[in-house]
């Protein structure tokens, strides 16, 4: 543990694994024994005014949150405790022993840190990890985890200390300096001189990352003796520390972060009762769970399982049964079936090599779930929200209750708008169950579902990293999406929906990306979703307010400039499938919006003429072809209506470009242009084919199809059974046998073909 | 002295040796050292069964693989049920029965090789019948299987590719494994009912190629502990059991020096990358439907060292490597040679060193044999 001169001048250095009961146990020992003066404790010592908010009465775990944002952004990271955690026994009996107790390390804005985001996340240098796995070998220890068991948890308490400086010494040996760590390692170390310097001789522990502890205690006797403050936040950088619910599936390595330890659930069982109890725990757990998942776990199996992790923990010389030998026992006598990868505890590696593992490992982990005391400190964010919805009447009650809200309503609007900002945050309770992904013509309806939900507290602290108020918050979660992908038209204009959905202020920054991405545009597709969208938001007129109309009406223009260029290059036939949606947009916008964009008239001429030049192209891809049509067809140009679609419609009718064709055609036009005569000529070219040209033309023709709702398809097979001599009762009733099919079109032409193939054959041989 | 002369003589002389006559002399001071409590029925402890297949250091290990794999076939086989290793072909599962049975009960010998024509006889125990027909059934008449004299003598048997077997001989394993005993209807008085000894237990192989093919019984299941034998993880320590084994084949086959490093470098990482479909920038391959075995790797080197010794004189060459991968990763699949070849044209094009640049320029050594 601590070296001689440590005790000597007064300060003990507990060097603990993280959420390891065997040095939770060893902490409250030390506590004990001493007469202390000072507890100093790895955390942040910016939370230092707030430890009351750690004695309330939670329920663990619980851990810190801590943030740092600014305009660019915002980072998270976490402390967590749970009751096993060697710093909450610390805090707890440090409480109890009268002993004044302090955070020492620096806070968790503080660049030392990087971007963890987990404070004990030990750090592990390839060197450490060697020196680690060398250890395990030579104990005939699996994995660092296995190791640590036998190591520690399985010590007894009286040679837990000795073990513990020999596994630390080879993890990192003494008198060497970590130059990543070394400013936090400093820091604590200067708290505890001075906290020495204030004790007058009485003792003071310091309970750190066993990785630390003996540079601590160099670096201790080289401080000044002064009391070292943080340094403050860089100017513009927003900073808190608030307790919030943590949980064991959180703590899980699996599910969680990469260091501490593993299995809280099973660790918490060892804290309170011991190995033993630990292993029954955990043995009741498992069974549980396969049962649950549906696998076979008689007592004939428990009982070889017992056996054989009994015999395990003896073949290794461990004095109980360890989580391996459990494992490991379970592996053996459980799982009935080879494995697909090595398994996960073996290999430091990602997955468990078995969905039985992997709910062997879950059931270990634990479902506990922390619970914050009442009166424990909150972030302005909380109040913030929680006086807005009262306000709006809209606070989750005791069940789910759904809002249905109406933009025509001026009431409703703000209370949209609230509830877009706690959508935009993803705080769980709040769903959106209705309303127009795109927006349609006129003003939107919705509906949103409120529930209470048992993450709701959690999240909502959490939340407070984007900012104090609502407005604030979602406005910064919004900027750190358009950050994370700056240059994806569907990432942008998803945010601008959403800023406008919540009534949040339009960033001159977002327009002008949006606009750049949609001048530069490449992607027909990328830019068809986004034009789509863009198109719809301008179509719902004043509901976002002023503001919002002309910077809408600017990103329209540029659209339909960029579609004007775009479109006439377009060669390929893929690109021009995808080119569809665009061309939809722009149907919108010169059909339905030429009244409120004066800016868009003189665009139509050479719009309409570059459409012509592609139909007239003999070149041009058929579903091209077929979209400029439609668009004419839409847009009530001269020279285009039905009997120029049925001219255009037989120079296309080949098997291997029709499909494309009435795609284009009608995903643009289907209202205009759907009538008998297209039918009827669509219908006389198919059935001029071959079995084979059909089949091959099958999927394209599909999927031109799919554009009609059901209702629709199911009057065009009546026109068609109609004109083939039906009834009109008749017509009606195979129509319906038509709609409803129980196999798949597409199963029913791969067997319509191969029974011709066989045919063919047959025939070959004379056998028909 | 002269009969030991002549053993040695006789062992050298056989091409393969039983593990028990390869480490008889470990196996020996293992015995003499051990004082761990041993199950009954056992030559050596738990303990010392360890120390004999895992070494006492990682690289004294007599086959690549976890230690806590061999720990718990281990407790498997002494907690008296039957052990089966299960995984793709030429992981050294065999190996790993063979020296279990060798360390545990001293000879790994009693063997039965499973595949579709296997009779419930040549398990169990038959007849002479000469004898039989002139004396009727009697002891003298029967011929003993594997098992029988594994539950007579309290050893144990190994049970090589069971899932090779038609259902009805895996069955009959049934009421050996769990009532441990072998009834012989034929005889009357003691001998009529074979109890299975102390030691007496059943290691059986499968692969996972063959899964599905006679997959067991769920009542058979019940009654083995499954362990799977995977490939070895490590590639230093995969390329290191590659140099020796192929060494130790080489000098057999009186080929005076040990394989190209250079080469077997190259033979293993193709082995690997091939294997796991990955290569070493972490880019995907194509998945071969062939088995790329360390097994595999061994007697391609094998093959490799003798060419060059006895055709043209020198240790090996790349180039041997793409003649002969064409006859191992290719073996009949047209498939496979096609994705063996966009293999050496795409990946192994562009890489540094010589032995990469030799064995592209090698590449149209690449046809099917």
């Amino acid at each position: 543990m601590s070296g001689p001169a440590g005790e000597a001048s007064g300060l003990t250095v507990v060097g603990v694994r993280h959420h390891s009961p065997a040095c939770a146990g060893l902490v409250r020992r030390t506590i004990e024994r001493l007469r202390l003066a000072y507890v100093l404790i790895e955390g942040p010592a910016d939370f230092n005014p707030y430890l009351a908010d750690l004695a309330l009465d939670h329920e663990l775990p619980v851990a810190i949150f801590s943030f740092r944002a600014n305009e660019r952004g915002s980072a998270a990271s976490y402390t967590p405790f749970c009751v096993f955690s060697p710093e909450w026994q610390a805090l707890v009996s440090g409480r109890a022993a009268g002993a004044e107790i302090l955070f020492c390390d620096l806070p968790a804005w503080d660049p030392a840190f990087g971007e963890r985001r987990n404070r004990y996340a030990d750090p592990h240098g390839a060197r450490a990890e060697a020196a680690e796995r060398a250890l395990a070998a030579a104990l005939g220890a699996e994995d660092q985890d296995a190791l640590w068991d036998a190591l520690a948890e399985a010590a007894p308490p009286a040679e837990l200390p000795a073990r513990l400086a020999g596994y630390f010494d080879l993890l990192r040996p003494p008198g060497t300096d970590d130059p990543v760590e070394e400013a936090r390692e400093r820091f604590m170390a200067a708290h505890a001189a001075w906290a020495l310097g204030e004790a007058s001789g009485r003792p003071v522990v310091l309970v750190c990352g066993g990785w630390h502890a003996d540079a601590i205690r160099r670096y201790a006797g080289l401080a000044d003796g002064t009391r070292p403050e943080p340094r403050e936040p860089e100017e513009g950088l927003r900073t808190g520390s608030y307790v919030v619910p943590y949980s064991y599936p959180r703590l899980d390595r699996f599910s969680g972060y990469s260091a501490g330890m593993p299995s809280p659930g099973y660790y918490e069982r060892v804290a309170a009762g011991g190995l033993a109890a630990g292993a029954d725990w955990a043995s009741d757990a498992i069974s549980a769970a396969l049962r649950a998942a549906g696998q076979v776990v008689s007592t004939a199996d428990r009982i070889a399982w017992a056996v054989h992790a009994e015999g395990l923990a003896r073949l290794r010389a461990h004095p109980a049964v360890l989580r391996a030998d459990l494992i490991d026992g379970a592996l053996a006598s459980l799982v009935k079936d080879a494995l697909d990868a090595p398994p996960a505890w073996t290999a430091s590696a990602a997955v468990p090599g078995h969905p039985a593992l992997a709910a062997m490992l879950q059931a270990l982990a634990g479902t506990r779930e922390g619970r914050l005391a009442p009166g424990t400190r909150r972030p302005a964010l909380v109040a913030d929200v929680e006086e807005r919805l009262r306000a709006a009447g809209l606070e989750p009650g005791a069940g789910r209750r759904r809002i249905a809200l109406d933009w025509a309503e001026a009431a409703d609007r703000p209370r949209a708008h609230l509830l877009h900002r706690l959508l935009v945050l993803g705080l769980p309770g709040v769903s959106r169950s209705e309303g127009p992904d795109l927006a349609e013509p006129g003003l939107p309806r919705e509906s949103f579902d409120i529930a209470p939900h048992p993450h709701w507290p959690g999240a909502l602290i959490e939340a407070s990293q984007w900012g104090g108020t609502l407005a604030m918050a979602a406005t910064a979660r919004l900027a750190a999406r358009i950050e994370a992908a700056p240059d994806s038209l569907s990432v942008l204009a998803g945010a601008l929906s959403d800023a406008l959905f919540a009534g949040l202020a339009i960033e001159g920054e977002l327009l002008a990306r949006l606009s750049r991405g949609i001048a530069e545009g490449h992607d027909p597709a990328g830019l068809g979703a986004a034009g789509r969208r863009i198109v719809r938001l301008h179509r719902f007129g004043a509901a976002f307010g002023g503001a919002a109309r002309p910077a809408l009406a600017r990103l329209c223009l540029a659209l339909a400039e960029r579609a004007l260029g775009l479109v006439e290059a377009i060669a390929d036939p893929r690109a021009s499938l995808a080119a569809i949606d665009l061309m939809i947009a722009c149907r919108d916008l010169f059909r339905d919006c030429a009244d409120d964009l004066p800016g868009l008239a003189p665009l139509r001429p050479p719009f309409v003429a570059m459409l012509g030049r592609r139909l007239a192209d003999r070149q041009a891809p058929p579903a091209l072809a077929g979209a400029a049509l439609g668009f004419l067809v839409a847009c009530g140009e001269a020279g285009a209506g039905a009997d120029e679609a049925a001219r255009r419609l037989r120079r296309f009718g080949l098997p291997d470009s029709l499909g494309d064709f009435l795609a284009g055609l009608f995903a643009l036009a289907r209202e205009e242009i759907a009538g008998e005569p297209t039918l009827a000529s669509v219908e006389g070219l198919v059935a001029a084919w071959g079995d084979e040209d059909f089949l091959r033309a099958l999927p394209s023709l599909r999927m031109a199809f799919a554009w009609f709702p059901p209702r629709e398809r199911e009057r065009i097979a009546v026109a068609i059974l109609r004109r083939s001599g039906a009834g009109e009762a008749r017509a009606e009733a195979e129509a319906l046998s038509w709609m409803r099919q129980r196999t798949a079109p597409l199963d029913q032409a791969a067997a319509l073909a191969r029974e011709a193939r066989a045919a063919a054959r047959l025939a070959r041989y004379g056998l028909t | 002295m002269a009969r030991a002369g002549r053993a040695r003589t006789e062992g050298e002389a056989r091409q393969r040796p039983p593990a028990e006559i390869v480490h008889a002399e470990e196996l020996a001071r293992l015995t003499a050292e051990d004082t761990a409590p041993r199950p009954p029925g056992w030559r050596l402890s738990l303990q010392g069964v360890r120390r004999f297949i895992c070494g006492d250091r990682p690289d004294a290990a007599k086959v690549v693989c976890a230690p806590a794999l061999v720990e718990r076939a281990m407790v498997t086989l002494a907690t008296s049920r039957a052990l089966l290793l299960i995984g793709e072909p030429g992981t050294a599962k065999s190996l790993l029965s063979e020296l279990l049975a060798a360390a545990i009960s001293g000879s790994s010998t009693l063997t039965i090789q499973g595949g579709a024509a296997l009779t419930e006889d040549q398990i169990r125990y038959g007849w002479n019948y000469a004898l039989l027909v002139s004396e009727g059934p009697s002891e003298r008449a029967l011929v003993p299987g594997a098992l029988h004299r594994g539950m007579r003598e309290g050893r144990l048997v190994r049970f090589e590719e069971i899932t090779r077997c038609p259902l009805e001989v895996q069955d009959s394993l049934l009421s050996v494994l769990s009532d441990r005993v072998l009834a012989v209807p034929e005889l009357t008085g003691e001998a009529g009912m074979v109890y299975a000894r102390e030691g007496f237990n059943l290691i059986a192989t499968a692969n996972t190629r063959d899964r599905g093919v006679n997959e067991m019984s769920a009542a058979l299941k019940r009654r083995f502990g499954f362990e799977t034998v995977f490939p070895i993880a490590d590639a230093a320590a995969e390329r290191e059991l590659v140099r020796r084994e192929a060494g130790r084949l080489l000098a057999r086959s009186g080929v005076p020096h040990a394989p190209d490093p250079d080469v077997l470098d190259l033979l293993v990482t193709c082995f690997r990358e091939l294997r796991e479909a990955v290569d070493a920038e972490g880019t995907g391959l194509e998945k071969l439907s062939a088995v790329m075995s360390t097994a595999e790797a061994v007697s391609v080197a094998h093959a490799i060292g003798v060419k060059a010794h006895f055709l043209r004189g020198d240790a090996g060459r790349p180039e041997d490597i793409v003649a002969c991968l064409a006859g191992t990763a290719a073996k009949d699949d047209a498939e496979d040679l096609a994705r063996l070849r966009r293999y050496l044209d795409q990946r192994v094009a562009g890489r540094k060193g010589e032995g990469w640049r030799e064995l592209y320029a090698a590449r149209h050594l690449l046809t099917p044999q």
